[in-house]
């Protein structure tokens, strides 16, 4: 029975959803990232004494905690120490299931969306104490949450393009990344719009190959 | 028609003149007292402008530069005074600054236009033990206080520059009025005077001039008696012997008065020379004789009368007046009253045992996936619901949070105190906060050295018509510092007394403060004494020389336990008290009495009020020279 392309879509993005949601390591991601954003705020918690004229820094905190914690997840550099036995690679699906690249590769990145959507929701409460405690004001969470969304989505298309294409070496390759990413997130204010352009270039250079026609 | 044409033209061209002409501004400006002469704190400062062509409106900016502790620089302040003036007149403008002993910028600007500008370079005095502030047309003549055994500093000033704020006297202790033209003075200005007055202060009033300066309202406020023609009084020669004053004196012309014998502090036969009188806790001395006078213009008598009425009732002065060292301190103790880190440990924990729970359901028990979305709903939403419910009016006072450093100044039996208020206002959210202060009782200073930059509005001027503030905040994060002085009642009294090794005092508290601690300083050391309730009175009794302790520091309790959580408003509170207490016991008390209190409750709340929802921080340190009510 020939399947629509819908159909195809379906399948693969609720497999690779199903697969990461089934399994415990997923749950252990979650208990890690609300650990060390949690441990990130104790340290960073206010003493109790309005310092200065300054905000206190909780909010940032919570802010580049979260995002670190995306970006190493998302990179799979946690994922090392665990496997995902249903996980299927994209090179499986084409191998195995006939699918194009196209379909393989926007379900897998519509499920990094969700996946990364759900880690967020987890940690909203830890975000909503902070609130409380004015490190940050609800429209500046809602701003943080929409960017660290954007980088842990982003982060994880980028992984998707490098586990396909760089082979045995990806977590040398991942491990700079992420040195990368969370450095220019720490140090420089990383405009996102140049991190989602380099995202979506490496998706479609999976799904056209257009560096390879360039390289060859 | 040749001659209209020809008036038109002309007309035309003074149109043009006037157009191209720029605001031709002068400003005469005096800061201080005569000659620009000023020491550290609030100083008077009076600006005449004229305009020589056309209105003008605009901003007078006084700005000066501030050491800001708490960003370690120095920083620009400025005052500005809204200005209008119609054409061709002259407009006069009074403030009260603070004045730090940096140079003043003035400048006249509109739409960022400077018209007109000036540096002031302040003639800088020490702030010596007693400030004496002469008001005369004549600006010479009692130079011979300086010769006082009491440290003293003379200012002259003429009516005319007189500020319009008891603020503006705040670094003067006692003023001499002589021979002055009083007819330039205001309602306002005698308001002022008698408001500098009350809490203890000294005024002398020459008998020199004419009638016109004892038919004056000021005259009449301080002294309610008659006061008749002049007379001359002769003295035998073995009667002027026997007063310092009348020393060598024969003749003497004085005022002739009808008044109680209660006021009279000197007197020759029938004829009052020295009259006495209380306002508040202040004393006013009416000299009914001319200090001009030829028979009293010997340095010698005039230093033996001036010696007695000013060291009549001094005010032990402090090393510091203002707390502007403390400033960092006090802000940088803003007690937070948000979620402790403990509360975030059991969110943590509960956030993972629901976050095990939804495994559990769904690997474990193979639920539905919808259920995980369900699920994490239900997670933040109950998280919310609960943050919010336990600390929704925590946060809403955070909102507004006025953290209020009192330190006051009284004389041990007066009810009436000098307040300096140190206000730190934290504002988050929306909303602008306003503080309003009761004009006719203090000033709000708006040359906070620390404000902070986020609230544009802080620089502006408070006229001494306004009543309120309004802060406007353009970020949702604002902290503004603000001073404050003002006049209170406080009905706290003090007695003590002495009987060999004993010491007794007695505490009546007649406020709804609570005096939570005191401490006495008594022979160079510290001792503590106990609270005294709201609305009662306390005894205490001390043994010379036992249980005192040769610093505060040491008499000050300590936080034992390593357990104690350090971050809890109470331990916060306490830090803070002990930051205070240790400046205000690190000045010089010498062998001097003084007693230290530290209050607790409301603040003065019908002073300096803040509008709308919001919490109030109240601490209030209490400093009073108790010396000069030691009876044996």
């Amino acid at each position: 029975m020939r399947l629509v392309l819908i159909e195809r879509f379906l399948i693969v993005f609720v497999s690779d959803l199903y697969a990461h949601l089934h399994s415990r390591f997923f749950w252990v991601w979650n208990l890690l990232l609300v650990g060390g954003v949690g441990f990130i705020l104790l340290l960073m918690w206010p003493d109790g004494l309005i310092r200065g004229f300054e905000r206190p820094l909780v909010g940032v905190g919570y802010g580049y905690a979260l995002s670190s914690g995306l970006i190493l997840i998302n990179l799979h550099l946690i994922e090392g120490m665990f496997s995902f036995a249903d996980r299927y690679s994209v090179r499986e699906w084409k191998q195995y299931g006939h699918f194009s690249m196209s379909e393989i590769v926007m379900a897998k990145a519509l499920s990094i969306v969700v996946l990364n959507l759900v880690l967020i929701m987890n940690t909203i409460p830890l975000g909503l104490l902070v609130v409380f405690v004015d490190g940050l004001s609800y429209t500046m969470l809602g701003t943080v949450i929409m960017r660290v969304l954007v980088i842990a989505v982003t982060t994880g298309w980028i992984q998707l393009s490098i586990g396909e294409t760089v082979g045995r070496f990806a977590w040398l390759v991942s491990g700079i990344v992420a040195v990368i990413l969370i450095g220019a997130l720490i140090i420089t204010q990383m405009t996102l719009w140049i991190l989602v352009g380099i995202s979506m270039v490496l998706l479609l250079d999976l799904i056209l190959d257009f560096f390879g026609l360039v390289f060859r | 028609m040749q001659k209209t044409a020809r008036i038109l033209a002309i007309s035309l061209m003074l149109l043009c003149f006037i157009s191209f002409v720029t605001h031709a501004l002068t400003l005469d400006v005096q800061m201080g007292f005569d000659h620009n002469q000023a020491s550290v704190g609030w100083i008077p400062v009076w600006m005449e402008i004229s305009s020589e062509e056309l209105p003008f409106q605009g901003e007078i900016v006084l700005s000066t530069t501030h050491y800001n502790i708490l960003r370690s620089q120095q920083r620009q302040e400025e005052y500005r005074i809204p200005l209008s003036i119609p054409a061709f007149s002259k407009r006069q403008y009074r403030a009260v600054v603070w004045y730090s002993g940096s140079p003043y910028q003035i400048r006249v600007e509109a739409n960022d236009i400077v018209h007109w500008e000036n540096q002031i370079q302040l003639d800088h005095k020490g702030q010596l033990a007693n400030q004496v502030l002469v008001i005369s047309d004549h600006g010479t003549g009692f130079e011979f206080l300086r010769q006082n055994e009491l440290p003293t500093q003379v200012f002259y000033s003429q009516p005319r520059y007189l500020p319009v704020e008891w603020l503006g006297y705040q670094t003067i202790d006692t003023i001499i009025m002589h021979d002055a033209d009083l007819h330039a003075l205001s309602s306002a200005h005698v308001d002022a005077i008698l408001n500098w007055l009350v809490p203890g202060k000294s005024l002398i009033w020459s008998g020199s001039g004419g009638y016109q300066s004892i038919s004056s309202p000021l005259f009449r406020r301080l002294f309610p008696m008659e006061v008749r023609l002049k007379q001359t009084l002769t003295f035998s020669e073995s009667e002027n012997l026997t007063h310092p004053l009348l020393n060598s004196v024969n003749q003497l012309e004085i005022w002739q008065t009808q008044v109680e014998e209660a006021h009279i502090w000197l007197a020759y036969e029938q004829h009052p020379l020295v009259i006495h009188n209380h306002i508040g806790h202040g004393d006013v001395y009416f000299l009914a004789f001319d200090l001009e006078a030829p028979q009293l213009r010997i340095d010698q008598q005039r230093h033996w009368l001036f010696g007695e009425l000013i060291a009549q009732k001094r005010w032990p002065r402090t090393a510091t007046v203002s707390m502007d060292g403390l400033t960092a301190k006090i802000l940088a103790s803003g007690v937070w009253h948000g979620p402790s880190r403990y509360f975030l440990i059991i969110m943590i924990i509960l956030l993972s045992c629901a976050l095990i729970g939804l495994f559990y359901s769904i690997q474990v028990r193979k639920r539905n996936v919808l259920l995980l979305v369900f699920g994490l709903l239900v997670i933040n939403g109950v998280s919310f619901l609960a943050l919010l419910l336990v600390f929704n009016d925590t946060q809403r006072s955070v909102n507004r949070l006025m953290m209020d450093v009192a330190f006051i100044q009284k004389h041990p039996l007066s009810n009436r105190a000098i307040v300096e208020g140190y206000h730190t206002l934290i504002v988050t959210g929306v909303g602008d906060p306003e503080v309003t202060l009761r004009r006719t009782q203090g000033s709000i200073t708006t040359l906070a050295p620390n404000a902070d930059s986020l609230f544009n509005l802080l620089t502006t001027i408070v006229r001494p018509e306004s009543v309120s503030i309004p802060l406007h905040t353009e970020t949702e994060w604002g902290v503004a510092g603000f001073r404050t002085h003002y006049v209170a009642e406080l009905p706290i009294f003090i007695d003590v007394a002495q009987s060999g090794e004993l010491l007794r005092l007695k505490i009546t508290n007649q406020s709804e403060f609570s005096v939570d601690q005191n401490y006495l300083h008594y022979e160079g050391k510290w001792y503590v004494l106990g609270p005294v309730l709201p609305y009662q009175e306390q005894f205490f009794i001390m043994e010379r020389n036992r249980f005192g302790h040769s610093s505060l520091n040491a008499a000050l309790p300590k936080i034992e336990s390593l357990l104690v959580n350090r971050n809890s408003p109470d331990v916060l509170r306490q830090l803070l008290e002990e930051t205070v207490l240790k400046e205000l016991a690190a000045n010089n008390y010498g062998d001097e009495l003084w007693l230290m209190s530290v209050l607790q409750g409301n603040g003065f709340q019908q002073i300096v009020q803040l509008s709308g929802a919001g919490s109030r921080e109240f601490y209030g340190f209490l400093l009073t020279p108790i010396s000069l009510m030691l009876k044996e």
